[in-house]
């Protein structure tokens, strides 16, 4: 099991007309021999509402 | 894109090297020292296996044991550990437990790990002269069963316990030998197997006293005072890998969660204070304790010292490897990534850059999000 959580946005900016990605997710996911896959949260910085999220990531290469 | 760093647990490292945990203080001749005496043992048993007569000789030989044993309740049980002589005996280590019979005492010592399986019982005759322990005396076997039908043999041992009295160390030293007969019994023998290794790691006083043992393995003129009971043994061991560290041979072990929550406690209590590294049951380096070991599993440690990289192998032999790791630098993953809230599904892309243990640094890409895009709709303000 990992966790980790995405720290720095380097691209997108969020905004009503140009909407993009802001940090803070955090994740906790399984590393198996070619996946992960878990689950993560991100919680909306104004409002307090939390998004769940999830991931399945293949190993590419 | 966004930046990912990712901290499993740190990897503390115990060995000589900047950053290190623990820095070899007393570092003994150059590396692959000990190597002499390990080759002559693979080459021994190398030799034995073309042999064809050596096949058909009863095992005989010079053995240690040393064992561990609690004086809180009766009768008296411990574990053990056959740190010279494992492949004459047939055994590596295992559990006993003591029974008085007058003047002496009979342990009865039960092999778990090693070729052969079952139990033996020595006669022991503990004594106040003059020895290397608190008490001292002649030991013999007495009675053999199962795969060790036919053993027969003794020496001497000593005793020298803890300093509360409730816990000590016994050393078995001698000579046995298997009948005729048992070799017909014997187990086949496993063919290039390698011997494993006791991994020991002990606090180490600054002077003599009570619950410390004198170890010169380090020289003759450089006596160390290695605690009697060891903080981590074998048994704490979950996994090990031989590596290489500041160009030195090393192994990376990963401790059980009791040996992890261990190793956590004694580090954190003896910060800037030195611990011995035993390799079967010699001192194979001290070094000081630099930071608290991360408590719980997965409790990691790099250990170096005084060992060539082969007999950093034969050390990470001893214990199962660790499953293959897929985190590797320059690794990408691919996949989905999905939220709940609004409802959407998209690409997701991670490239691994960096590695430290069990830390990692990457950046992920979401090709069809962010990046100014209108329409791309993740995480905005709804």
């Amino acid at each position: 099991m990992v966790t980790f959580s995405e720290d720095e946005v380097i691209f997108g900016e969020a905004a009503e007309q140009r909407l993009g990605i802001l940090a803070g997710a955090k994740y906790t996911a399984k590393l198996g021999k070619m996946t992960l896959k878990g689950n993560g949260e991100w919680m909306d910085p104004k409002t307090k509402e939390v998004a769940t999220l999830t991931i399945l990531l293949k190993l590419a290469e | 894109m966004q930046s990912v760093r990712q901290s499993v647990s740190e990897y503390a490292r115990l060995g000589r090297g900047r950053g290190s945990l623990l820095d070899v203080v007393s570092p003994k001749g150059e590396e692959g020292e000990m190597m002499p005496q390990h080759s002559w043992l693979v080459a021994g048993i190398a030799t034995c296996l073309l042999v064809t007569a050596c096949a058909s000789s009863p095992p005989k030989g010079r053995i240690t044991l040393m064992t561990q044993i609690s004086f809180t309740t009766e009768p008296y049980r411990g574990t053990f550990a056959v740190t010279k002589g494992a492949e004459v005996l047939g055994c590596e280590r295992g559990s006993f437990v003591d029974t008085p019979a007058g003047t002496t005492i009979h342990k009865e010592l039960t092999c778990e790990s090693g070729e052969r399986s079952g139990s033996f019982t020595a006669k022991f005759n503990p004594q106040d002269a003059a020895g290397p322990g608190d008490r001292n005396g002649p030991w013999s076997i007495v009675e053999a069963a199962d795969d060790f039908s036919g053993l027969d043999g003794g020496g001497d041992f000593w005793v020298v316990f803890d300093e509360d009295g409730k816990t000590g160390v016994e050393t078995l030293r001698g000579d046995i030998q298997f009948s005729s007969e048992a070799v017909k019994a014997a187990p086949a023998p496993t063919l290039a197997r390698t011997p494993k290794a006791w991994l020991e790691l002990r606090l180490v006083g600054s002077g003599p006293g009570p619950g410390l043992s004198e170890m010169r393995d380090l020289g003759p003129s450089q006596p160390v005072y290695a605690r009697n009971i060891p903080v981590i043994t074998n048994a704490d061991i979950a996994h090990a890998r031989a590596t290489r560290y500041a160009d030195a041979p090393a192994v990376a072990l990963a401790f059980t969660k009791s040996g992890a929550n261990t190793l956590c406690d004694v580090t954190s209590a003896n910060i800037g204070k030195p611990m011995g590294v035993l390799v079967d049951g010699k001192l194979d380096n001290v070094a000081t304790i630099r930071e608290r070991l991360t408590c719980g599993p997965p409790g990691r440690a790099l250990i170096t010292g005084n060992f060539s990289h082969d007999e950093a192998k034969r050390i990470a032999a001893t214990f199962p490897a660790e499953p293959a790791d897929p985190l590797k630098i320059n690794s990408v993953w691919q996949g989905t990534g999905r939220q709940s809230e609004p409802a959407l599904s998209y690409p997701m892309i991670l490239f691994v850059q960096q590695r430290w243990g069990d830390e990692f640094e990457g950046v992920t890409w979401y090709p069809t999000l962010g990046n100014g895009r209108p329409g791309g709709s993740r995480r905005a303000a709804w």
